[in-house]
């Protein structure tokens, strides 16, 4: 047997992923083990994990195989520094810290960590991305689309593959980057870089792309089959330690919004102009990455490939014959395309592909815990729990409670891989009522009232609700709800900027999980889900007629998914949820302790 | 003066002001192309080029330096000198007193990268 272990690190979202015989066996992101969000640190508990799920020592592993090549980035790193200087001081300091640092001492960490070193591989940075999308995709041959911020000097590639190999046919390189961009109005719209995007996308909807036209004449210049190039001169970050400049702040009218400071109709605007921009750019990509390879099926990876506004218009537009879009799209999912590049391409394993299906496991690689973990844990933590041994009557009392309006933490079975929750460390909720939003986010999340929450639906029910004619599981497209489904909103003047009240009427009869826009992040739930998952929609459906439920990960602001028993009970006792749900256990709020002296706001930076 | 004694960020700033700054001046003034371009090409019908690795081969496997800083750093002057760069070749010794410093201060290091270093994403 051949077992093969993919690192991504030292940038954000270190991760490791196992991989045997072409097989992925498990795959975790470190922030998940640390309990720090994005962890960038070498991902030694997450290897312990990996290591562990397959029963196998370090001296199992043939290789260990990292997701990007540090040398061709310090190549970067110092060609940009001698372009821009006398400045960029400060940025080629701090990129020395790590280029030279920690990255430098790949050896020595994984030395301490396992006891020695494997063979240690590399595969590009956008090749890992791409193989991370091709090679578990349910596609024999594929058009390949990366897009993110950058790799080495890749910040865009565009390829194709065909059994076990893959060839990248063209590309953009830094400075230009279509996710960069992105993250330049991210970040003056006053959201964090790497994590605010989501943010950005979700504010989209409120606002009118009035800025668009002026991104195209002044920031990106788009040819015909979509490549691009920015005009660097209005951006900070090739040699500062900002991501715009005056002249970008000149051009969209003022600074940057603060991180505290309300959103304005301007920050709509602008997010919906960007929004707008790079939806057209990717559609060209997409356009030319067939015209090139001569196929319609298309997978995707990179951070930009996490955009699912982006993705619905591909997939309603681009006349797809096959859209897969890997779930871990950002860096931590380059650990999993670097095993995988290395299995097939090195290693020379057959790759088995089943068409229809994807070999991710629904994405759930990460760890289990058995109902005898989840006992042990009760009893330690003396926390009163309703053993319901029965799956259906768990999945009914459950479901009745989430009819009620309660709202559920759901940890059932193994850990998703990946940004998104897909019912295995889920907080839930009945999408009919009109106030589960504004609940969710505020007395919750503790987030932004302005974000929208996801709908899991049943898959054979998926087209009675949203326009979507594939399925989603992944949460990586968004669609409309049916028209039939609509309501009819009150006009608002055009230059409110109260988000609140836009966002207050209910504009179907899933108000919770209807956008502004009347667009919703699907996840379809089929066969190939979580069972229990999968079970508990069923029980709400023959509740409610409603085959669906909100879904939002795990966590609070600013804390990662939560991933052992423990995590989800301290989450579930820090927050306004009712009932916790761990495996075979019900723990009702109502029953618990009080919980003394614990501030989550005061353990998890906000993002 | 033992350079190990020196910290990381200062040795840093020093290549930067006493080799980039004036590499970079030098070059501009003597009109060399720059590294890459800053905007747009109207005359041009496509901004795509070829990847420089269009696909794997088991030589392109092989990590650089084998996961050790000197070795890294050897591995770099090695593309730098083959693409005709040989005066940032001559930077050897300073990055190698670097990583040798920054080594030393890895304990303080998380491994992470300053949210604001743009360049590194």
């Amino acid at each position: 047997m051949t077992y093969l272990l993919g690192i991504s690190a030292f940038y954000h979202d270190s991760a490791a992923v196992l991989v045997r015989d072409g097989e992925i066996i498990a795959a975790a992101q470190e922030e998940r083990f640390s309990r720090k969000k994005h962890d960038p640190r070498f991902p030694k508990r997450a290897i312990n994990y990996c290591l562990g799920e397959a029963f196998i020592d370090p001296s199992d592993l043939q290789a260990v195989v990292f997701y990007d090549n540090p040398m061709l980035t310090l190549d970067r790193v110092t060609k940009n520094a001698l372009t821009v200087a006398p400045a960029g001081r400060g940025q080629f300091v701090a990129a020395c810290r790590t280029l030279l640092g920690a990255k430098a001492s790949l050896r020595m960490e994984l030395e301490a960590c396992l006891g020695e070193v494997p063979r240690l591989l590399v595969t590009p940075h956008h090749m890992s991305h791409a193989a991370s999308c091709f090679f578990p995709s349910p596609f024999d041959s594929a058009a390949i689309l990366t897009i993110d911020g950058v790799g080495e000097w890749a910040t865009c590639t565009l390829g194709f593959g065909a059994d076990t190999k893959i060839e990248l046919l063209e590309e953009i390189r830094y400075p230009h980057s279509l996710g960069l961009l992105y993250s330049a109005f991210t970040s003056y719209c006053g959201f964090k870089v790497n994590s605010g995007e989501y943010k950005l996308m979700g504010l989209a909807p409120y606002g009118k792309p009035r800025y668009a036209s002026l991104i195209r004449d002044a920031l990106i210049d788009v040819k015909e089959d979509g490549s691009f190039r920015l005009d660097t001169q209005a951006f900070g970050y090739l040699d500062s330690p900002l991501m715009t400049n005056a002249r970008f702040h000149d051009l969209f009218g003022g600074p940057p919004r603060l991180a505290d400071a309300p959103i304005t109709r301007r920050e709509m605007d602008l997010a919906a102009s960007i929004q707008h921009v790079t939806e057209d750019i990717v559609l060209k990509l997409v356009a030319h990455v067939f015209r090139l390879t001569g196929t319609k099926r298309l997978v995707m990876a990179g951070g930009v490939a996490l955009n699912c506004v982006a993705n619905g218009r591909v997939l309603r537009e681009a006349r797809l014959e096959g859209l897969f879009i890997q779930p871990a799209a950002g860096d931590a999912g380059g650990a999993l395309g670097a095993a995988l590049s290395a299995s097939h391409e090195l290693f020379r394993t057959p790759r088995k592909v089943n068409p229809g299906r994807d070999s991710l496991k629904g994405s759930y690689l990460g760890p289990a815990y058995s109902t005898h973990e989840v006992e042990d844990f009760v009893d330690r933590a003396d926390a009163p729990s309703d053993h319901v041994a029965d799956p259906d009557e768990r999945a009914r009392v459950v479901a009745n409670a989430l009819a009620e309006g309660q709202v559920v933490g759901f940890f059932s079975g193994r850990m998703e891989f990946g940004p998104r929750a897909l019912g295995a460390r889920s907080i839930l909720g009945d999408p009919r009522r009109p106030d589960m939003q504004s609940r969710m986010n505020l007395k919750i999340k503790f987030r932004e009232s302005f974000r929208p929450f996801a709908p899991s639906v049943l898959a054979e029910f998926a087209a009675d609700y949203f326009a979507l004619d594939q399925d989603s599981p992944y949460m990586l497209v968004t669609a409309s709800v049916q028209p039939s489904r609509q309501l009819a909103t009150a006009p608002l003047p055009s230059v409110d900027d109260d988000m609140m009240k836009v966002l207050s009427q209910p504009r179907s009869d899933i108000p919770a999980v209807t956008h502004v826009d009347y667009s919703a992040r699907v996840q379809t739930v089929g066969a190939e889900a979580n069972p229990e998952f999968r079970r508990l929609l069923q029980a709400f459906h023959t509740r409610t007629a409603y085959p669906v439920l909100v879904n939002t990960s795990f966590n609070v602001r600013g804390e990662p998914i939560v991933c052992t028993p423990q995590d989800a009970y301290r989450c579930f006792m820090r927050t306004g949820m009712d009932l916790l749900v761990l495996e075979d256990r019900l723990l009702w709020k109502n029953k618990q302790p009080t919980l003394n002296g614990e501030q989550w706001n005061a353990e998890h930076e906000l993002d | 003066m033992n350079w190990t004694d020196v910290n990381p960020d200062e040795q840093s700033g020093a290549l930067f002001d006493e080799v980039l700054k004036p590499l970079a001046i030098g070059k501009r003034e003597a009109g060399v192309e720059p590294y890459f371009v800053s905007g747009p090409d109207a005359t041009v019908g496509s901004y795509f080029v070829p990847p420089k690795v269009m696909s794997m081969t088991p030589a392109d496997f092989e990590f650089p330096g084998a996961g050790g800083a000197e070795g890294l750093i050897n591995a770099l002057v090695a593309h730098w000198a083959a693409e005709g760069e040989s005066v940032l070749a001559t930077m050897a010794p300073r990055l190698n007193r670097i990583a040798g410093a920054l080594s030393q201060a890895a304990a303080h290091d998380d491994g992470g990268v300053d949210i604001f270093c743009y360049t590194l994403f």
